[in-house]
């Protein structure tokens, strides 16, 4: 049952704070390889089964690498329509997190039911924008308005409201400072609250601070040239990018939100800032999904920035834990070479932004380090399961 | 890159909310919390113990399919 692959993370303590961090992965990077020799339209059948966990950000890139190889052309509407599927996911997977994996940071048991609805919410919303069909054939029509997706996304505001903060999620933004955030935490029922006025009774808001580079905005054509090389295996294995590691989660995409950058200036880019920037992200998606709906039935081509070489293409897509990258080379209509580059990979490299995290911890109690280090990984986030180890 | 296995459920305890589901010879104890209307026969995405999503069993079987051609199961799991 280890098929999906997991983490391995080892804590070896040294006077004052560890001594060395390792982190091996056997997540098995190279499944992307079964799509060879497959039609465009047989990968994008199958590509959401093998993998279903972020099932829709997966497909939406595969659908971009494979719409930007075949040169064809995708209107607004259905550019927009899947980019509000993949926001809803990412609300999924969020209040996961925070339901499933947060009442144990308190010593609660996890609360999954909470995040149930949220989950049933995505084929409904699917259902309403992509009536006729499959949201991600090559062909994919959404003939609809905004209006089809009010509904849901007023669901999900009465979920995220109900469940995390106590107040509309627009009204959660006006937060904008420590201060502001402290006041909301204290005495507030949610478990989003109480672990953060917990985190900061503890004194455990600059936990794992680390000044790693964000991962910048990539060109398609950097990323080509990089993927197709002879040691792209290694790159997708271990990525690093210009010789430096690199994070790619909702803090590198929260990163210049008030209450994000409020929070750096005081205890840096640590455990509080990281779990804050969730919640901003999670915030902000009702909103971003009515912006995308307000843009349901354009007919409007999306312009294509960059041309790649014939058959070639790349597919990014900001994914609930970090930027996923899809390439796909075609010869005669056919799937070549397929590459998937996850944001997995970039977080949890062995000297990556979790490991410089790891390696700032100075507890010497080891229980305590144990729970700060899962914190840690947590509010990173590894799409698989991991074994914390402390020597 | 994220893989879900496709399990079968073969027992359910609704006091706990979780079942037991099979893939191939191997048996586990997985949360329903997440779905409803789970019935024993039924098939299921299973991640990090919780039960994702149902599915159908020609899903199910297409997507052993997939993983016994990337080499990650044997052939006949289901």
């Amino acid at each position: 049952m280890s098929i999906e692959g997991r983490l391995t993370i080892d804590l070896y303590p040294g006077a004052g704070r560890p001594e060395r961090v390792g982190i091996q992965s056997s997540r098995p990077l190279q499944a992307a390889k079964i799509f060879r020799g497959k039609t465009p339209e047989a990968l994008l059948e199958q590509l959401p089964l093998v993998f279903s966990v972020c099932a829709v950000a997966q497909a939406a890139a595969a659908a971009r690498a494979i719409q930007e190889a075949l040169g064809l052309q995708v209107n607004g509407s259905v550019d927009a329509a899947r980019l509000l599927l993949v926001q809803l996911e990412t609300a999924r997977e969020h209040l996961w997190r925070i339901a499933i994996d947060w009442p144990g940071f308190v010593g609660e048991e996890p609360d999954a039911a909470q995040a149930a609805p949220l989950q049933a919410l995505l084929p409904v919303c699917r259902k309403a924008l992509f009536a006729d069909g499959d949201a991600f054939a090559l062909r994919a029509d959404c003939r609809v308005t905004g209006a089809a997706v009010e509904a849901p996304i007023a669901r999900l505001d009465e979920l995220l409201t109900g469940l995390v903060f106590g107040c509309s999620p627009s009204e959660w933004l006006t937060i904008d400072s420590a201060e502001a955030l402290g006041e909301w935490s204290h005495g507030k029922a949610s478990i989003a609250a109480r672990l953060l006025h917990d985190l900061s009774c503890r004194g455990w808001q600059a936990l794992g601070a680390t000044d790693c580079r964000l991962l910048p905005a990539l060109s398609a054509t950097a990323l080509n040239r990089r993927l197709d090389t002879p040691d792209a295996d290694r790159f997708i294995a271990e990525p690093v990018w210009e010789q430096h590691t690199c994070e790619t989660t909702p803090l590198a995409r929260q990163y210049d939100a008030a209450l994000v950058r409020s929070l750096r200036s005081r205890y840096g880019s640590g455990l509080l800032a990281r779990l804050a920037a969730r919640l901003v992200e999670l915030a902000g998606i009702p909103g971003t999904m009515r912006q995308l709906a307000a843009q349901l039935g354009s007919d409007d081509p999306v312009p294509r920035e960059e041309t790649l070489p014939p058959g070639t293409g790349i597919g990014q897509v900001e994914a609930a834990r970090g930027r996923l990258v899809h390439r796909v080379e075609f010869a005669h209509d056919k799937v070549k070479r397929y590459q998937i580059l996850a944001p997995t990979e970039w977080n949890f490299h062995p000297a990556g932004v979790v490991a410089a995290g790891l390696g700032s911890l100075a507890e010497s109690d080891e229980a305590i380090l144990h729970s700060q280090a899962a914190m840690l990984v947590n509010a990173v986030d590894p799409c698989v399961g991991y074994e914390l180890r402390v020597h | 890159m994220c893989l879900a296995l496709p399990a079968k459920v073969v027992a359910i305890d609704e006091a706990t909310d979780t079942a037991t589901v099979a893939l191939g010879e191997v048996k586990k104890e997985v949360s329903l919390a997440l779905v409803s209307d789970v019935h024993v026969g039924d098939f299921v995405l299973i991640h990090v113990g919780y039960a994702l999503n149902t599915i159908s069993q020609e899903e199910a079987e297409r997507t052993l399919q997939l993983f016994a051609e990337a080499g990650l199961v044997g052939e006949k799991q289901s």
